[in-house]
Formats: C-alpha cells, sequence, structure tokens
C-alpha cells in the first residue's frame, strides 16, 4: 500500500494559519514615521554588509562632486565572478552577467557583452544588449536609462536596449510602462511588445537613384537570380539592397531571404549565423524574430560580430 | 419633478487632518498587511516586519494622489505583493552569493518553536523557501488568496502568459518534492 502524497494547498493552509498566529512585532505597534529612528535603518544592511566584507558588493563611485545618494549605488553581481577587479562607474558586463541595483528595484542582465555607465541622472547604456527589469510597479519614480539619441523613463517595466558604438541603438518593451524621450521630438510612449529605434545621425542615405522603380526592379531581379538557382547573385543583390532606403519591412522580408539563402542554399553556416545576429540586432522584435532565435540557438555562441550586409 | 430623498448630517464633524487619517490607516490594516507579508515572506519575521514598514511609508507618500481610500485595501494588497516580491527576489540573489561562500543562514521564522514539533509545517515552509522568488508568489496567490492567474498578472504587472509559465514550473518543483498539487 502506497502512502498518499500530503496536499501543497493544504500544507500552504497549515502553514499560513501557523504564521497568522505569530503577534504583531512591538516594533509595529508604532507606525514607522512615528519612530525615533528605524530599527534597520537599511533595509538589507545586514545581509548587503555582510557580502561587503567579503567584498562582493561595492560602492559605485560617484562621479564627481554631483551628490548621489550612497545607498542607491549599491551594486550586487550575479554570478560574483562577473564582479570587476576594480570599480568604476562605467562597468563591462559579459554575456550572461547581471547586477542587481536593489535602490533602484532594477536588475540588468547582459544579453551580449555590454558596457553601461553610472550617472547621477540614472544609466547609459554605451554599447551592447541588456535586459532591463524592474519589478516595482506602482508609485514610484522613474529610473532614466540614456542611450546615445535620447533616455528612457522607465517605471515598472522589463525591457531590452540594442546599443552600438555607432550609436544606433533600439529598445524593445517587453512589460510595463516607459517612454523614450529624445531632444526636440515628442515623447514616444512604448507598450509591451513595442520597439523604437534611433541612429546617432542623419542616416547615410544612397545616392537618388534608388527609385522606387529601381528597388522593385532589384526586388525582382533578386528573386528571378534565386529562383534560377543563381545563389551568388541572388546573394549579392540581396546585400545590395540590405543598403538601399528600402523601407524597414521591406528589407526585413529581404534580410530573412538572404539569411535563409546563405543557410540552405549557400550552405555557408558560419556566414548564415553571422547574418542571422546581424538580422536580430536590425530588427528586434520583428516578425521573424522567432524563426530567427531558433535558428541562433543552432548558432554556435561566441563574440563573431556577425556578417554585416 | 422627481422627489429625492436626502439625508443631511445636522453636525458635520472637523475633517480629520492627513496625518490623523493616515494613523487611522496604520492602525486599521497594520495587521493585515503584516500577515501578508509573513505568508509571502514564509514566516520570515524580519521580512515582513520591513516590507510593512515600506508598505506603510509608501502609503504616507502616495496619500495625497488616492482619491478613494475606499479602495485602499487592494492598494495595500497590491504594493505589499510587489515590495515582496522585489525583496524577495534581491534576497534570493544575495543568498546565491552567500551559499556559494558557505556563508547562508535560513531566514528567521515566527514558528521556530513549532517546526521542530511539525515535520508537517518543516516540509511546506522548505518546500516554499526552495522555489525561486516569483514562482513561490504565484503559487502562493493562487493557492492561498484564491487569485486567478489574470489576476496575479494584473497585481504583479507580469504578463499572463508568463504567470502560466510561472505557475506550471513552480507546480513541478512543488510535486518533485513529493507534494500533490490540484489543479
Amino acid at each position: 500500500m502506497t502512502t498518499p502524497q500530503p496536499d501543497f494547498r493544504r500544507g500552504l493552509e497549515a502553514l499560513d494559519e501557523a504564521v497568522a498566529q505569530a503577534p504583531l512585532p512591538q516594533t509595529l505597534h508604532q507606525p514607522p514615521w512615528a519612530r525615533p529612528a528605524s530599527r534597520r535603518p537599511a533595509y538589507f544592511a545586514g545581509t548587503v554588509a555582510a557580502v561587503m566584507a567579503v567584498g562582493l558588493i561595492l560602492i559605485w563611485p560617484r562621479p564627481g562632486p554631483v551628490p548621489v545618494d550612497p545607498d542607491a549605488t549599491q551594486v550586487v553581481f550575479s554570478p560574483a565572478s562577473c564582479a570587476p577587479a576594480t570599480m568604476t562607474a562605467r562597468l563591462s558586463l559579459d554575456k550572461g552577467c547581471a547586477i542587481e541595483l536593489p535602490n533602484f528595484d532594477l536588475v540588468i542582465e547582459a544579453l551580449a557583452v555590454a558596457q553601461l555607465e553610472h550617472t547621477h541622472r540614472g544609466f547609459r547604456v554605451l554599447q551592447g544588449e541588456l535586459q532591463f527589469e524592474r519589478s516595482e510597479a506602482l508609485e514610484s519614480s522613474p529610473v532614466q536609462v540614456w542611450v546615445s539619441n535620447g533616455r528612457l523613463e522607465v517605471l515598472g517595466a522589463r525591457f531590452l536596449v540594442r546599443q552600438d558604438r555607432a550609436g544606433q541603438g533600439s529598445v524593445l518593451a517587453q512589460q510595463g510602462r516607459m517612454r523614450f524621450v529624445a531632444p526636440g521630438q515628442a515623447p514616444i510612449v512604448l507598450r509591451p511588445g513595442g520597439t523604437h529605434r534611433w541612429r546617432k545621425s542623419q542616416p547615410e542615405l544612397p545616392p537618388a537613384r534608388w527609385s522606387k522603380e529601381r528597388i522593385d526592379e532589384e526586388v525582382a531581379a533578386a528573386s528571378h537570380a534565386r529562383a534560377e538557382g543563381h545563389y551568388d547573385e541572388a546573394r549579392a543583390r540581396l546585400t545590395k539592397l540590405l543598403r538601399a532606403p528600402v523601407g524597414e519591412p521591406v528589407a526585413e522580408i529581404m534580410s530573412f531571404e538572404l539569411g535563409g539563402l546563405l543557410e540552405s542554399k549557400l550552405g555557408d553556416p558560419v556566414a548564415a549565423c553571422g547574418h542571422w545576429r546581424a538580422h536580430q540586432r536590425r530588427f528586434p522584435g520583428g516578425q521573424y524574430m522567432k524563426p530567427v532565435g531558433d535558428r541562433l540557438n543552432d548558432c554556435p555562441s561566441g563574440n563573431s560580430a556577425g556578417a554585416q550586409e | 419633478m422627481a422627489a429625492h430623498s436626502l439625508s443631511w448630517s445636522t453636525s458635520v464633524p472637523a475633517p480629520m487632518s492627513d496625518s490623523e487619517r493616515l494613523e487611522g490607516l496604520y492602525v486599521e490594516h497594520r495587521d493585515q498587511v503584516y500577515r501578508w507579508a509573513l505568508r509571502y515572506g514564509a514566516g520570515d519575521s524580519e521580512f515582513a516586519e520591513d516590507v510593512t514598514q515600506e508598505v506603510f511609508m509608501r502609503l504616507m507618500r502616495a496619500l495625497p494622489r488616492l482619491s478613494d481610500t475606499e479602495k485602499l485595501g487592494g492598494w495595500l494588497y497590491r504594493v505589499t505583493a510587489n515590495r515582496c516580491l522585489s525583496r524577495l527576489r534581491r534576497r534570493r540573489l544575495t543568498q546565491t552569493i552567500l551559499s556559494g561562500l558557505g556563508l547562508h543562514r535560513a531566514p528567521p521564522c515566527v514558528l521556530e518553536d513549532q517546526l521542530a514539533a511539525r515535520q508537517d509545517l518543516q516540509h511546506v515552509l522548505e518546500t516554499v523557501r526552495a522555489l525561486p522568488a516569483r514562482e513561490g508568489m504565484v503559487l502562493t496567490m493562487l493557492h492561498l488568496d484564491g487569485l486567478s492567474q489574470s489576476e496575479i498578472a494584473q497585481t504583479l504587472g507580469l504578463s499572463r502568459g508568463y504567470v502560466s509559465k510561472l505557475v506550471a514550473r513552480g507546480t513541478a518543483k512543488v510535486r518533485a518534492r513529493g507534494w500533490e498539487v490540484g489543479p
């Protein structure tokens, strides 16, 4: 005869019932604002002190004379091996490394090698791919994340920021409320699933001879070359089209086509993986996000910058 | 013209000051907030105390903007749940680091005296504390608070699909520890 398994819900209820018998602690008899001083002046101070003692929690240096609340600059690295030997306001994170900033209610995880900077106004993403997650969804002041062409004001949110050295980047809002503010432009409110891209300077437009008709002809020629089995020609035409002002939806389709061509017809997995990475960077949250993600899962991880089409 | 039945109070009480109002709200709701925090913190009294303080400090700041204190219960519940989740996640991270260094200690529990005598409580406590913060929270809200997955998602500011995933993951871990988990 087998022993019946205990019921989890009943177990929880029993625990809750037992816990509910606990009297209210003496410290809570008075409201916090009426007490002379908090019993624990800084939350988690004990833990923080312990971690500090072994050098795993570091105080982020204040940039210059700007007054920064020291409590707001506590940083916890996860895993601990991600912590740098010397802490500076500029921080490099390897892929998979995360930092938690308890006083901001913020966790930042590097999905690719990244650099960011802590300023008195918030954070500046210098380069890389960073996932920001802020659990606080209620009354709070927004955290500001600066990118090359503006800033993100974030209340409760999960979002992904990509930024390259050249000043191009994007943000993909995954949860919560946020808006993108750029100088001289109306704020852009981003809802979950929404993406915004930016460029530091005016995009380098190809010569004006790229008329709509010419683009249509090039698309048709690339398609024809592919159908005829002239894959190298199709590759060259698609690559050229991706540099033309074809509009992002068309470019995305062309890019997906090119990736497929490299992968299945030209049998060049290295170039294909590089291309899929470039595709993901250029079209974050695009219509091919899932199939491209699946293909990237099969790609060897590495620091390959990818084919820059 | 339609007749309206109106009843007027003959004497209007003097309006309460904000601090009096806040004081009254604290006395009225502190036990409930502390209980919720104890529940989500799996009996950790220090955790619950800190959360309670924090929630009422937030109430103090937010009170002028809260138009309807009749609905304060819902506001307090949401804030408490979010504060708990935030702290549990933070605690989890530091515990991971401390465990790696062999410095981890179990959080204090209001049931210390009872645990030795009650194996059932010890078992469920270990199970809950072993769960990742979010999974523990959503399972507690689902099974104890009786919230639907949509309500949990709304309260914690998560997507419905993500909550569903957390419930599935958490349930699998609970089952792996030998528990029966109903629908």
